[in-house]
């Protein structure tokens, strides 16, 4: 059999918002719609899926899934930021192992609005079930509260200052002032930062990225299929890694070597696409806080671990350079994959030049994924 | 409790003109505007050609039963006392199907392409659900 | 557009199978279940904890990825998909599984299912907490199921009722058909040590249960049990080395379909041009024929999807499986396609179809309770709805 090569043809999205009064069926179509049009692709050449579990639009919901001729591939990830790279892994895999041809993967949310396909939750709200009934009901719960608590051990582990946040808050809002598609469009200053109230010492309002209503898409084909008038972008190598969740069962993300699991799958991903580090050009790591953006340059070799501000300083606008999720709004993570298609092909708002290869890292905070492209 | 209410729809942007025109004793659906298909249940997306773009119609409330069964206990508790009642799926001459209650005839006496017209039972304020009576 | 599998290869083998007892009631969480099942599967393959990188497993697991890592302590797992749909995903489990493998992306995976929803494990509001979803239905419903519920289709028998008065209606099929599906996996399951309902039962004593939803009986309908069961997958290199003989993973393939959850969908598309689609590419990547099986696992949450899956794959064609189960047909021995030789959903118990690849794998390896002899081919799929999807192991 004769390996195609997966690439990224076409990349559609809504706005991310704040707010919004359309569904996430709505929103989701429309990204869909969005990205097929930028692959010069129709619904009808879909023949795969990809999509986050707990997604409210399934195959039988995507637009024009009547007339599909076929689906032979659908699959999903476990919904959340760690997992948004693998999206692109998922359809990457199946295009090149030929089980589906063109495939489409998605994400919409509309928290205020989210209904998904399940039947309800039968009644008594707020009971848990699994082992975040140890922390939530105790009050630490929460993407801030979590990351304050991982950031302090980072602090006592390498010394760190909690001004480390500052600076990359601050980059993040900086480069978000350039980008008209951003929510936060306002620079920061230290100073401003600084007075900025506490969410979960030592993280402000400003360092949790706001949760963003909207939908991203995008469609990966094989390299002989591709027919958009882009750059193809190369799925050039990806990464998992199981984790325990800090979200849901913080003790146990401590009790593990974690950085030795996601440090050595990241060094095979790398190892596989015979790629290193050193040769990304531009880097989107989940900053859903900004703690996250340290763990995840660290996490994935492109400097020590307790460097990662360093590396951010002398980085520049290579690290998450549209602002972030910090500035854009937080899509589960899966607008960031979409900047790097954007970085890759020459398409940027706030363009790094001579940008090749992009590496898109996952939150570090649960089971988590990476994926390199090539253009 | 006997007159315990059915598990009720949640009203939202895709779905609250076809909700608002069941509390009016209406029933809308939408059709494509690009293809002309006819759907249910209210999406926003046309599932035949993908369009967005849609109008919302009024039926003209008759169909015929398409499928059909006999739903014994145990049930919901806001079905019990009706049970065993004849529940099916609708084909509307619009040409889309809907699910609802089939009332008028025997169960043993149901066929496919019995006609029907919607009637429509109002539950709470601002929600009526709309069924099928033997025409 | 080429959408089918690679060409048939002996590359990636079920090496290993587990399960814990079924019951009505084990009394051990779905956690345990897992665990149990999972530990089962890799001492049967001669595997470790830490062989396995690759982890398959529903989103409706109450367990997620990272709490089964963590209950089996598994640190080494660089793949990990999940799906969502009930028994129209448990092949698709093998086919994402096997293209893991394939991909390089992981060696040995795991893929399970845990399911307590025996009556007795009711033992909490929230669908999580096992018992009956549809028991536990919310006083108001977003999304599709407010477009049924209400109304009074409340549950999946009475949604399969629906399609399965319809199919009748076109095609002949009777309630003889439908009984003779249960009578026939019954029988198996009699001789199956491990089965919930190992009584055996004739024709009249499936006309005699009672009505659920006509034209569905009782013993139309999966038993809600306790149970799980999961396997081991891994590549040609590595299943030299494991105790149990191979068996291979021919070919997989997905279909798309109508949800039979969304009954106003179901009859609005053209499902067979998306079964068809399905079989064709499962049958030319195979390289054999429906002929070719010995023994057949088919999705039997109802009687009826049995039959429909049956026609969906190409054993028999489109309206024809009454005729094919007639006569005993699907019976073990003498039949010609013996469908469900463990007993299914129907009688051995209800993991949303994951039994039914453990038994092909037996099938595969000459251990089944009722063994079809010599047997080389064995299929397992659910009918294309939810969609659906089909594997075919292969000595």
């Amino acid at each position: 059999m004769i390996a195609r090569a997966p690439v990224v043809v076409g990349i559609g999205e809504t706005p991310l918002r704040a707010r919004s009064t359309e569904s996430e069926h709505a929103l989701g179509a429309r990204a869909i719609r969005a990205a097929l049009r930028d692959a010069g692709l129709a619904i009808t050449d879909v023949d795969g899926v990809v999509r986050f579990d707990r997604e409210a639009t399934w195959e039988f919901d995507l637009p024009g899934w009547g007339r599909l001729p076929q689906l032979g591939f659908y699959d999903a990830v476990p919904r959340g930021n760690g997992s948004a790279p693998a999206l692109l892994r998922l359809a990457a895999m199946a295009v090149r192992q030929g089980l589906a041809s063109v495939v489409v993967g998605f994400h919409a949310r509309n928290a205020a609005l989210a209904a998904g396909p399940g039947m309800g939750d039968g009644g008594l709200r707020g009971e848990l079930v699994g082992p975040a009934q140890f922390q939530l009901p105790l009050g630490v719960g929460g993407v801030a509260a979590t990351s304050a608590l991982v950031f302090r051990r980072y602090m006592l582990r390498h010394r760190a200052p909690a001004r480390a946040l500052e600076a990359v808050t601050v980059a993040a809002r900086r480069r978000g002032a350039r980008n008209p598609r951003a929510l936060r469009r306002t620079a920061l200053t230290a100073a401003e930062y600084r007075r900025s109230a506490l969410v979960a010492d030592p993280l402000r309002v400003a360092d949790v990225a706001p949760t963003a209503t909207g939908a991203a898409a995008f469609v990966v084909t094989s390299v002989e299929r591709a027919r958009s008038r882009h750059r193809p972008v190369h799925v050039a190598g990806s990464m998992q890694a199981v984790i325990p969740s800090a979200l849901q069962q913080l003790p146990e993300w401590f009790r593990v070597d974690r950085d030795r699991a996601v440090s050595s799958a990241s060094r095979e991903m790398f190892r596989r696409a015979r790629l290193r580090p050193g040769d990304v050009d531009v880097v989107l790591v989940d900053d859903a806080t900004s703690p996250l953006v340290l763990l995840g340059l660290e996490d994935h070799g492109l400097c020590r671990r307790g460097a990662g501000a360093t590396f951010l300083a002398a980085a520049g606008r290579r690290v998450n350079p549209h602002g972030g999720q910090l500035a854009c709004g937080d899509l589960d993570g899966v607008g960031q994959m979409l900047e790097a298609v954007r970085q890759l092909r020459g398409d940027a708002t706030v363009q790094i030049r001579g940008a090749r290869t992009a590496l898109v890292a996952g939150s570090p905070l649960e089971p988590t994924s990476a994926v390199l492209l090539r253009a | 409790m006997a007159d315990a209410l059915p598990p009720l729809p949640v009203p939202g942007p895709d779905n609250v003109e076809f909700w608002e025109g069941c509390a009016r004793h209406e029933l809308r659906i939408q059709r494509c505007r690009k293809c002309r298909a006819t759907r249910f249940y209210p999406r926003p997306a046309c599932p035949d050609c993908g369009a967005l773009e849609h109008e919302w119609i009024t039926c003209s409330g008759k169909g015929t039963v398409y499928t059909w069964t006999v739903i014994h206990p145990p049930t919901l508790p806001a079905f019990a006392a009706i049970a065993p009642y004849v529940a099916g799926i609708i084909q509307l001459e619009e040409g889309v199907f809907m699910v609802g209650q089939i009332r008028g005839v025997a169960s043993d006496a149901v066929r496919a392409g019995l006609p029907v017209r919607v009637e429509f039972d109002d539950v709470v304020e601002g929600i009526a659900l709309p069924h099928w009576r033997a025409a | 557009m080429w959408f089918g599998p690679r060409v048939a290869e002996r590359d990636v083998a079920v090496v290993g199978i587990g399960q814990t007892a079924f019951s009505k009631g084990l009394g051990i969480s779905e956690a345990e279940v897992a665990h149990r099942a999972i530990s089962a599967a890799l001492d049967d393959a001669g595997l470790a904890r830490g062989d396995v990188d690759g982890l398959c497993l529903y989103d409706i697991e109450s367990n997620t990825v990272p709490e089964v890592a963590r209950l089996l302590g598994l640190e080494s797992v660089r793949f990990f998909a999940t799906h969502s749909h009930g028994g129209g995903s448990y092949c698709a489990l093998v086919r994402s599984g096997v293209a893991a493998l394939r991909e390089g992306h992981a060696r040995v995976v795991v893929a399970f299912r845990a399911r307590n929803r025996g009556r007795r494990s009711s033992f909490g509001p929230t669908i999580a907490q096992g018992g009956r979803p549809w028991e536990k239905i919310a006083p108001r419903i977003a999304g599709h199921y407010q477009y049924q519920v209400p109304f009074g289709i409340q549950s999946p028998v009475q949604e399969m009722a629906l399609i399965a008065r319809r199919h009748m209606l076109d095609h002949g099929t009777t309630e003889d058909h439908l009984g003779e599906v249960a009578v026939a996996i019954r029988s198996h399951a009699v001789r199956n040590p491990n089965a919930v309902m190992r009584e055996p039962m004739t024709l009249a004593d499936h006309h005699a249960s009672r009505w659920v939803s006509e034209p569905l009986r009782l013993l139309d309908c999966c038993i809600e049990t306790d149970g799980g069961c999961a396997l081991v997958m891994t590549t040609a290199e590595r299943a030299r080395d494991c105790p149990q003989p191979p068996a291979w993973v021919l070919a997989t393939a997905q279909a798309l379909g109508p949800a039979h959850h969304r009954p106003t969908d179901w009859f609005r598309h053209d499902r067979r041009r998306w079964v068809t689609a399905g079989a064709r590419a499962l049958w030319a990547a195979a390289g054999v024929r429906p002929d070719d099986v010995d023994a057949a696992m088919v999705y039997d949450h109802f009687t009826p999807m049995v039959l429909l899956a049956l026609e969906d794959w190409g054993f028999c064609g489109d309206g024809e499986s009454g005729a094919f189960v007639e006569r005993g047909g699907i019976r073990w021995p003498d039949g010609r396609l013996p469908v469900n030789t463990h007993g299914g959903q129907l009688s051995e118990a209800f993991i949303h179809g994951f039994n039914n690849l453990l038994e092909a794998v037996r099938q595969i390896r000459g251990t089944s309770t009722c063994q079809v002899p010599d047997a080389k081919l064995a299929f397992v799929a659910s009918a294309a709805s939810d969609p659906g999807g089909a594997v075919l192991l292969a000595r």
